[in-house]
Formats: structure tokens, sequence, C-alpha cells
């Protein structure tokens, strides 16, 4: 859909949501266009303005005024996409959520409510302070919004076997639906209902039917830890020691990571670690209480250590663990840093039975592709959750175009991989990018029901515009 | 390229160009800059905000645009805390975004667009007169006359104390002043002021004017020459910052250290000249160019922690993650959106931390810190000190 905006747009929004919390300056909206893709913003799908409302009926009412004007809304939180959500394809109204930051933790209801726009890691810092967790580990957690985790219900870093996603705590939402009208789903209980429950329409809804204007979660404990690692030879040694962990029925891990050779390196080099060269596997265990998550880990280590490690053992110097977790958290910033180019990854997800060979494949994830085979990959992920993240490092000097082919192959590549082995993204969300993926994966008649349903909610097909086709 | 000469508009732009194509967007910058926490929240409001509008400005051509005023509001809003280098270096792509930024500057000054209206007479007045508060030359040490300060060049000294504009002209900073002169004194420090102290240069170099600086840089220089100054110890982190890292190597005949680091080597040596016991518990707030600047972290909080009675803490965000008083960068000069006031946002910290002193060693954060706690009628919760008041009580000198 694009459309002309109506001449008094702004002043239209800065009745609404009041003068200050409007802007329509073109260095906002330019900056509100752009995500984590490296090129270039384009000139005829900025956004008309960016408005920041401060409650549910702002909210209500800019949606009704878009229906009747018939002018996209694009709800944004921190725009930390990695699949295109956060790049719009024609200009809109960007509904900023920032304002919706508040966080109350209701103890005596077992629950905490949060604002879309709080960002996960103050409402980690919150919840820590009274002694619970929040069950979602993005990379992005300094800055990543709560509202993008829920629409995406992504966990994250954290293995989806040992805790589930965050949509399995999440009681209940406030929306807006894209007609202004306001809901309310769930559950002031500790029950999630049973049967039909309106809140899985958001949680995990790519921000397709309403915008969520409050999150209710049940209240995690802290739990404790331990920590493990193994060095392997090579990957098929590791998707072996994996596969062996699960048909075995060891505790599931609730972070596992792993790096290939060459990245496990530079990481390790970086952090002056001095280690047996290999393919890294590192676990975290969690329990009620440390003896519970130590031998939880034992267990892990057991089968892992049935593929012939170089070295499969507890790590209990925090030091040592601190220094090993973060050599696998810098790795893409210290290639961005020491090339002075931008990281581009893929989400490649396997099935159990097949991990050894889409592992391999994800190894090799550029071969083949005109653009991408012209740089090097470079592979880790969330083995713990059969996930791979290939990736490269896209020259800045390239140009604009080559760039964008770079991005379509990585897509491309991540959709003929998760549709062979019968798998889909599990962190960043279905469409946009995704959308071509979605349709082979679940044929025309499932992507068919997906934009019925928007219509049903979203008639005039005013919210986030683009991220289904039409 | 001489280091000492004015870089052009070319390059000024190929900085912003170079830093804005490796900028990926991740946005992990706005978690710690003070102008995302204390403006309403766009995003243009944050430093890859700031960056990319100037990169857009550039390849767009709306630096001659009607949008070119907004454009210069937004650059000339950042403090220059560095927060955003320091996080882009841990979690990203290590980009020089305040190079890029204070680039941008440049670029708006060359073309008459920038500083912000509040700042052109400072920038005028530090042409005329050396210093950014259009005070009069030789009334920059009339606050000492009555002291036995030596003057430099006339008398010869060890140690310039660099006292700075700001605590020369600001009455309400003298008496950080005297503290100051008397740890020195009380230290048997030999120590001079040099009789036609000028401005370093650093609000020049914040407000984008490179000419400026050169003219005050080439007057210090020359100054520092012909009074054959060794040694310098600043009170200003900004002066420290624009002497050590702005000034070029080959003018350099002379160590700059600030007051922090030289006075802690010093009281290592004589711990015994701190002899009262002063019951406070103190927090200390780092100074963005002590600190994520010039990784002075350590030595303020050793130096604290030498004062027998004090009771060290530490506020919700320190050393790299410190907060910015909001001071810096050229904002001593103009008025900019701040809601809430950052200041007052540390004092709050402070006041968080149980501290009932809130320990400076900048003069500017020490007054921007000082008038948030009075504007909050605050100043009976905590009590905002330099880090030489401390000293100085300690050592029970007599001016």
């Amino acid at each position: 859909m694009k459309s002309s905006p109506p001449q008094t747009l702004i002043e239209d929004m800065e009745r609404i949501v009041g003068k200050k919390y409007v802007s329509a300056h073109i260095f906002e909206r330019i900056k509100n266009s752009l995500d984590t893709f490296p090129y270039e913003a384009e000139r005829d799908s900025l956004p008309y303005v960016v408005v920041m409302p401060g409650s549910k009926e702002e909210i209500s009412e800019i949606m009704r005024y878009a229906n009747g004007s018939k002018v996209p809304v694009f709800i944004r939180g921190s725009g930390t996409s990695f699949i295109g959500a956060a790049r719009y394809p024609v200009p809109g109204i960007v509904l900023n959520t920032h304002r919706f930051n508040a966080i109350e933790l209701s103890e005596d209801y077992g629950y905490f409510e949060c604002g879309p726009g709080c960002i996960c890691a103050s409402v980690e810092e919150a919840l820590k302070k009274r002694g619970f967790f929040l069950p979602a580990a993005p990379g992005s957690r300094l800055i990543a919004s709560m509202g993008g985790i829920i629409s995406n219900n992504t966990s994250a870093h954290i293995v989806d076997t040992s805790i589930g996603k965050p949509g399995d705590y999440v009681l209940g939402i406030e929306a807006v639906l894209p007609t202004g009208e306001i809901i309310e789903t769930g559950t002031k209980g500790l029950r999630r209902p049973a049967g039909t429950d309106l809140t899985k329409f958001f949680v995990g809804g790519d921000g397709l039917l309403g915008v969520i204007t409050k999150i209710r979660m049940r209240l995690v404990p802290q739990f404790e830890r331990a920590c493990g690692i193994a060095v392997y030879k090579d990957l098929e040694s590791v998707a072996r020691a994996v596969q062996r962990m699960y048909m075995e029925r060891r505790p599931a891990p609730f972070f596992m990571e792993f790096m290939e050779e060459k990245v496990a390196q530079i990481g390790y080099d970086l952090k002056g670690i001095e280690s047996q060269r290999g393919a890294v596997v590192l676990f975290v265990t969690n329990a009620d209480s440390k003896e519970e998550a130590a031998r939880k880990a034992d267990q892990i280590l057991l089968s892992l250590s049935a593929e012939d490690p170089f070295e499969a053992q507890r790590i209990e110097d925090a030091v040592l663990w601190e220094k090993l977790w973060s050599a696998r958290e810098v790795i893409g910033s210290f290639l961005m840093q020491q090339s002075g180019n931008q990281w581009a990854s893929a989400e490649v997800v396997s099935n159990l039975k097949d991990l050894p060979e889409c592992l391999n494949e994800a190894a090799n994830f550029n071969k083949g592709l005109p653009v991408l085979s012209q740089l090097t990959s470079y592979l880790f992920g969330h083995i713990g959750g059969l996930t791979m993240h290939p990736g490269v490092i896209i020259p800045k000097d390239w140009d604009n175009e080559k760039k964008k082919k770079a991005i379509d192959e990585k897509f491309q590549r991540e959709e003929e991989l998760n549709l062979k082995y019968g798998t889909c993204g599990g962190e960043w969300g279905q469409f946009s990018k995704r959308t071509s993926f979605f349709v082979k994966r679940y044929g025309e008649k499932g992507y068919g029901l997906v934009k019925d349903m928007k219509k049903v909610f979203d008639p005039n097909n005013i919210l986030n515009t683009g991220l289904l086709e039409d | 390229m001489n280091e000492n000469e004015i870089k052009g508009d070319s390059y000024n732009k190929e900085t912003v160009l170079d830093a804005a194509s490796r900028c990926r967007n991740c946005n992990y910058c706005f978690s710690i800059c003070p102008l995302f926490q204390s403006t309403r929240g766009f995003m243009s409001q944050t430093p890859s905000g700031i960056l990319q509008s100037i990169k857009y400005a550039i390849k767009w051509d709306l630096l001659k645009g009607n949008e070119k005023e907004t454009l210069r509001d937004l650059v000339y809003s950042c403090t220059t805390c560095n927060g955003c280098v320091v996080r882009c270096k841990a979690k990203a792509t290590g980009i020089p975004v305040l190079e890029a930024i204070e680039a941008g500057r440049k670029i708006l000054r060359e073309m008459m667009i920038g500083p912000l209206p509040q700042q052109r007479k400072p920038l005028k007045d530090l042409l005329k007169n050396g210093n950014p508060y259009g005070e009069k030359p030789g009334k920059r040490f009339e606050w000492l006359q009555d002291l036995p300060v030596k003057r430099l060049p006339q008398e010869q000294a060890d140690i310039l104390l660099y006292v700075g504009c700001t605590l020369s002209y600001d009455q309400e900073l003298h008496g950080l002043g005297r503290n100051l002169l008397a740890v020195f004194d009380g230290l048997d420090i030999n120590y001079g002021v040099l009789e036609n102290e000028t401005c370093c240069g650093d609000p020049a170099l914040r407000m984008g004017d490179e000419a400026i600086f050169q003219e005050l840089m080439n007057a210090n220089v020359r100054l520092f020459k012909e009074a054959g100054v060794k040694k310098i110890v600043t009170v200003s982190p900004h002066c420290f910052n624009t002497f050590s890292k702005e000034y070029p190597v080959q003018e350099r005949q002379w160590s700059v250290r600030h007051y922090v680091e030289f006075l802690l080597d010093i009281l290592k040596e004589k711990k015994a000249a701190l002899t009262k016991k002063l019951p406070y518990t103190v927090v200390y707030h780092d100074a963005c160019y002590l600190g994520r600047h010039n990784q002075i972290y350590d030595p303020p909080r050793e130096l604290i922690a030498m004062v027998p009675g004090i009771r060290l803490v530490e506020m919700k965000m320190k050393k790299d993650e410190a907060l910015c008083c909001g001071g810096g960068g050229g904002r001593m000069f103009a008025e900019v959106e701040e809601e809430p006031k950052l200041a007052r946002t540390r004092i709050n910290q402070a006041i968080d931390a149980d501290a009932d002193v809130l320990a400076t060693a900048c003069p500017w954060c020490y007054t921007m810190l000082m008038n948030a706690a009075k504007d909050m009628q605050a100043t009976d919760k905590i009590k905002v000190m330099d880090i030489t008041g401390l000293l100085k009580e300690s050592m029970d000198t007599n001016e």
C-alpha cells in the first residue's frame, strides 16, 4: 500500500500525542528507516512522521486515524530486527514505543507487567534485584525492547528445550487493535488459559495483529548455574555429541553455544586464553541448587565425552569461565573492528537427526552463491538449540546493490537449508525478508491463512504494512 | 598532513562518511548515551542517529536545505562524553563515533551553520579575550592576588599549575581554587601559574571551530616555551585532555597531568599530611574527560580513599558507564533540551548510594552538580565537593 498522507497529518498527530512527542524532521525519519542491513536508506520510503504516544488511548486514536486516512503505521521499539522488519517498504507513521517503559513487579500476584518500550536489560535488572530472572537472553539485551522480544517470542540464546520461550511465561497482554479497539487477553492468575487464548495471536505475532501496550509475565525465581566445556577435532563430533545429549535423555542445558575452530581461536586469542585448538562447545546448566546444576552438567558431560573430545569438563573457575564466555560474545564485534566492515549472519536451524549434515552445510554456507562466495564464512551459534549463525563480513566499500545482493543471498541460502531440514528460524521472526520461506515451508494455503487472519484484525492492512506481501 | 594543520572540509566529510559506512545501526550506543536518556527518546537524538544525520545531510545535500538548523541542534546537543565510543568498541563495530560527530561540527561551523546561537558569543570571546566568559584577560588571576603564588615566567617553578578559565572567572569556584592552592602549599610543591594564561582551546574544538582552537593553542605553546615549562598540572580534565591529546606531539616539550594523578603520587609519599579524620561517606562522580576519554578511573578513588575516616561508596553508573553531568561538548554555553536534567539524575544516584558527599575532579562537573543540588534543594542530603576540598579539610591547613 502506498498512499498520500493527509496534508494535516503532522498537526493531527500533534493533537493526539502532543507536539513534543511528534517529530517530522528528515533526520528523525531517516534514522527510523534504517536497520542492521548494510545498505542505504531510500528517500521514497522514509516515514512521514515519528510519533511517541504515551497511553493506549493515544495509540487507539492514532490507529483509528490511520484507518480512516489509510496511512500505514509501523511499530518501532529499538529497530534491531535482523530480518528487515524495521526497514519499512512504504512511507507511513512510525509509532515509537519508547514511552511505554514502566515495569511493575507484583509479587503478591506472582507476575510482573511491563510496557513494550522497556529495554530487556532494564527488565532483567529490575527482576534480578528481587531474585527473579527474565526468560529471554538476546545478544542485543542492552537495547532490545520487550515489545520486540514478545512479538518475536524469542528466548534468543537460551535453549528452548530448557525453559521454553518467553510466551510460555506470558500470562496476558493488553493491545490496541489496528482498528483502534483496546483489548486485554489472558489472565491475572498464574495458570495460562486452557483452550482459546487471544494472547497467542500477539505473542510471536510478528506485530501483524495489534500494538502491544502491556505485557504480563509470570515471575520466575533466579537459579543456580554450572558451566562446562568440550573441545572437539571437528564439527561433526560437535554435532554427534549434541545428538547424544538429547538421545541419551540428558538434562537440557540452559545455554549451549559452539564455535568452529577458527572462530574459537579468534576469541581465545583476544581474551588471552591458552587452550586446546578445536571446535568448542560451551554450556550452562540451571537448577535450584549449585549441587543440582553441577549434577546436570556432569550428566551432559557424559554424553559430550563419548564423542572423543580433546577435553570435556566442568569449569569452576569463574574468571576462566568469564573469559571463555566473552570469547564467544566478542567474535562478531571483533571481526567487524578488525576489518572495518559490517557483520551479517543467517539463522540456520537443524532437526536433531540431521544435525551433522546440517552443521556441515552451515559451515559451507557461502558455497556456490555468486556474491557471498567471495567472502569468508564464520560459524558459531546456539548448538543446544540446534541453531547456527553462519556469518560474513560485508565490505563497506561494496556498492549498495552488491550489499543488497549479499543480504538476499543470505536469506536465500538460509531458506534452502531450513526447508531442507524441515525447520524454521527460532529467534528472529518469520516475515519481511523471510516471507518467501514461509510460503514454501507452509504452502500458499498456510500463508493465505495468515493473510486472512491479518485481514480480520486489520482490514485495511494498516499495521506494519509490507511485512506480508500482497 | 602536518598534525598542526587545520583539517579541511573534505577530510571532515570523509571522517563522517567512513564512520557512518561502518555503523551497523545496532543502536547499542543508545543504552549509554546521556543525550538519549535526557531527551524524549527520538532516535536521531542518539550517537548513531546524529552520525547518520550528518552522513545523509552530506549525501543528500541537506546542508543547504531548510532543515540545516535542525541538523545543527542535533549535532551540537551531544555532550561528547565518549560513552558511545566505549560501548561501540565493547559491543559493536568500534567506530570513532565522537570523532565523526565532531567532524560534523567542524563542517557545520565551516558553513556558518554552527555553533548553536548561544555558543557564538563564547566563541568570539575566546578569540578576543582568551576565555569563553567574556571576561578581560587581566581579571584572570584577580582571585589569587592576595596569595603568594609564583607567576611564570617572571618567577621560576617546577610545576606550572594550569588553572583554566572556569576556576579563574567563576566566583563560585574560587573556594575550590583556594583549596587546591592550600593543598599544594601544604605539600611543599614548587609551583606557579602562567602570568598570561589563556584558554586551552577545548571549548573552541568542542564547538567545531578549529581556527580559534589553533590560535589559542599557538598562544599557549608560545607561552609555555617562553616560560620554559616542563611539567603542567591541570585543574580541569578538559584542559588535561586538550594538552595531552589535541596539541601536536612535536609541540609538547612538557608533560601534563591532571591534579588527581599528580597529588596521588605525592600523597603516597606524604600520607601523613592527611591528619584529620573526615566522617564522610563519599561517592565519586567520574568526569568524562578523565574517565572515558583518558581511562583515569582509579586514581581519584585512591586519592579519596587515602583520607582517613572516609568511606568510599559507588553509584549505580560508574567508571566507563558513568553518567555525564551534561556540561561537556560546549553545552556549558547553551541551553539544550534536557529532561530530566542529567546533573539532577546524578544527584539522585549519589543520594541513592547513601553518600553524604559527592566528590568531583572537574570544575564543570562541580558547577553542574552543585547547581543541580541547589535547584533540587538537596544540599542538606548531599554535599558537592571537589576532591581538593576533602584533601584540604583533612590536611587542616591554614590558607
